[in-house]
């Protein structure tokens, strides 16, 4: 395609659009002034103070613990769901079960959030990190559960066959050759899990408890207080972790759907 | 004692019957071709010897022994699939080795067998790419590299040529055959492909419905099909449906339009009805431009009509002629250089041998 000054002139715009609020936060948050929208010359001020605030550091230590044990969990219980339903073929509730996997992507936040933490309540469970990682766990394995089923949809029924037609007995055969084989759905299917427990701020402040503040909450509870430019460099660290980690999840499925060809 | 022996054996999904009390046994050695339609069961019956599938009823023996409950990975037999079944993320060699892991040998005996089966198929050159780098030629001599390096007593082979180019897999049945007669492993194989049958068996058990209709020597097959089935799935023929006549001496005339047919009687395929079923090859047909005498013990059955089709093929020319009543008949003849051609709408006689004519059993 040639690009014509249309075609650069739309680009940019789209661009611009997406990505200008974050180049700013970016920008600024290696701001020397203390003002957040005037520029004072070029520093690592805030990063310092951030370092040095024992609040955002342990609201960001939560959110990595949280995030890599939902996302784990996500990961097991999306991958048993997905097997279930391609492997099991029909059963009785199938339908239903289907729907009520995938109901966390498509219900508001606030509704889910509002239901665990009624579940939590009337089990008489403290709310903390744990109630926090089970409710990011439940987002999160709807979302590993599509990946992963996809995955398995397009995998040879007969490879599982073929390794116990050569001496594998039923887990080895499916930890040596299925699991192999479905491991990029499963690591995009955890990086997926992961940022999406990193990004939530809803579920997160519906059934955290005291001492189990996460970044996102303790940013957005910062913010109400008017916004100080060490956010911004907390911003812009989060953006560099979830680059990091959509690019990753992208050039893994990007691998397989070649691999597959 | 045979190697393996199926007794009884029936498996059905829902309340269809896919495979429908079949007997079966396999010499040491032997190379048996479940030769059949796609849904006729043949699969599921290899997959029931490799332990794949579970048979609701019936029993396989191997050696004697009952295997019938025994998991797949216990069982001394190994199995071809049609899609290869490779494992994508490992190499060629190892997934060649994966069954000898499997084993617990001793890793320098998992590289010797390995290098040995490799060195055989001719696959070492590409002993370390993985699968989807290979061709669907290479990919399939891996996945009988797979298989054999197991060193199996049977080696199940389900439909492993339908991805290849026709040169090519003429060419991989010539070699499999070879491999059969050398290792001497009994073979089970699976096709759809009639010329892919006779190429590879000893003998053929043609399926349908979950049934053998006719278990025998290829040859015996193809000159003698037991039904209609088995006769138009072998190759292409002419079929009868006869009013008989009278029968003398063991030969019988019956009617078919205008045809008066004389063929040898066989009690095992009797008439229903007072009608018999025949079958004709084509190339059993010979051609003449001439008209023929009716000369009843040199050629007992003789026609007389147009040719309304040539179809060369290279080394044989198939030519369909409608009788006076509207019937038409396929003959085939090789073809020899000098021969003058034969044109459509020319006159031609045609005569067989009363042999020629192979009764067959009425389809219930």
């Amino acid at each position: 395609m040639k690009l014509s000054r249309v075609n650069i002139a739309t680009l940019a715009f789209g661009l611009a659009f997406l990505y200008l609020p974050i180049l700013l936060v970016v920008v600024f948050s290696f701001n020397a002034s203390k003002l957040v929208t005037v520029w004072g010359g070029f520093s690592l001020h805030w990063y310092r103070v951030l370092f040095s605030s024992s609040a955002y550091l342990e609201a960001a230590l939560h959110s990595l613990q949280i995030g890599a044990a939902a996302a784990t969990l996500a990961t097991l219980v999306g991958t048993l769901g997905a097997l279930a339903f391609t492997r099991l073929g029909r059963f009785p509730g199938r339908q239903v079960l289907a729907g009520l996997m995938l109901a966390p992507m498509v219900l508001p936040e606030v509704i889910l959030g509002v239901a665990t933490l009624l579940l939590f309540v009337s089990l008489d469970i403290e709310r903390g990190l744990l109630t926090v990682m089970f409710t990011h766990a439940t987002l999160g394995a709807a979302f590993v559960l599509v990946i992963v089923q996809a995955k398995l949809v397009g995998l040879d029924p007969d490879l599982e066959a073929a390794a116990r037609d050569l001496g594998a007995g039923p887990v080895r055969a499916f930890l040596l050759v299925t699991v192999p084989a479905l491991l990029p759905a499963l690591v995009a299917g955890w990086l997926l899990a992961f940022t999406l427990s990193l990004d939530d701020v809803v579920l997160a402040s519906f059934v955290n408890g005291p001492g189990a503040t996460t970044l996102p909450v303790r940013v957005y509870s910062a913010v109400r207080l008017g916004v100080s430019p060490e956010i911004n460099a907390i911003s812009t660290l989060l953006i560099a972790l979830v680059s990091v980690f959509v690019i990753a999840a992208s050039l893994l499925y990007k691998r397989t759907i070649v691999s597959r060809n | 004692m045979p190697l393996l022996q199926l007794a009884g054996v029936c498996k059905s999904y829902g309340a269809e019957p896919v495979v429908n009390t079949l007997d079966l046994s396999v010499e040491n050695g032997e190379s048996i071709v479940l030769l059949g339609p796609s849904g006729c069961g043949k699969s599921t019956l290899l997959r029931m010897i490799a332990g794949l599938e579970t048979p609701d009823s019936g029993h396989i023996l191997l050696d004697g022994r009952d295997i019938t409950a025994l998991p797949p990975h216990q069982r001394p037999v190994n199995m071809m699939f049609q899609s290869y079944a490779l494992f994508p993320h490992l190499n060629v060699r190892d997934n060649i080795a994966f069954g000898l892991r499997r084993e617990g040998l001793p890793a320098s005996e998992v590289s010797a067998r390995t290098a040995e089966v490799m060195a055989m198929l001719e696959i070492a050159s590409f002993a370390t790419r993985k699968p989807h780098q290979l061709s669907g030629g290479q990919q399939q001599r891996v996945a009988l590299a797979r298989a054999l390096v197991k060193r199996p007593r049977i080696l199940l082979l389900d439909e492993p040529l339908g991805a290849l180019d026709k040169r090519l897999r003429q060419q991989t049945q010539a070699e499999l055959r070879k491999l059969n007669r050398q290792t001497g492993i009994a073979f089970v194989f699976v096709t759809h492909d009639n010329d892919e049958a006779m190429a590879l068996a000893d003998r053929i058990a043609v399926m349908d419905h979950g049934r053998f209709r006719q278990l025998d020597a290829p040859r015996r097959i193809y000159d003698r099909p037991i039904d209609r089935f088995v006769a138009s799935l072998m190759a292409d023929t002419n079929l009868f449906n006869a009013a008989v006549e009278s029968g003398s001496g063991g030969l019988v005339s019956a009617r078919s339009g205008i045809l008066r047919l004389h063929y040898s009687a066989d009690p095992e395929r009797s008439t229903r009805n007072g009608r018999q079923e025949l079958s004709l090859r084509p190339e059993q047909i010979e051609i003449s431009r001439e008209p023929l005498e009716a000369v009843a013990n040199v050629a007992p059955n003789i026609a007389t009509g147009t040719i309304t089709d040539i179809d060369y093929i290279g080394d044989k020319t198939g030519i369909s002629v409608r009788l006076d009543d509207g019937q038409v008949l396929k003959a085939s003849q090789l073809n020899a250089l000098h021969e003058p051609l034969l044109e459509l709408d020319q006159q031609v006689w045609l005569c067989w041998d009363a042999d020629a004519l192979v009764p067959l059993r009425g389809q219930e």
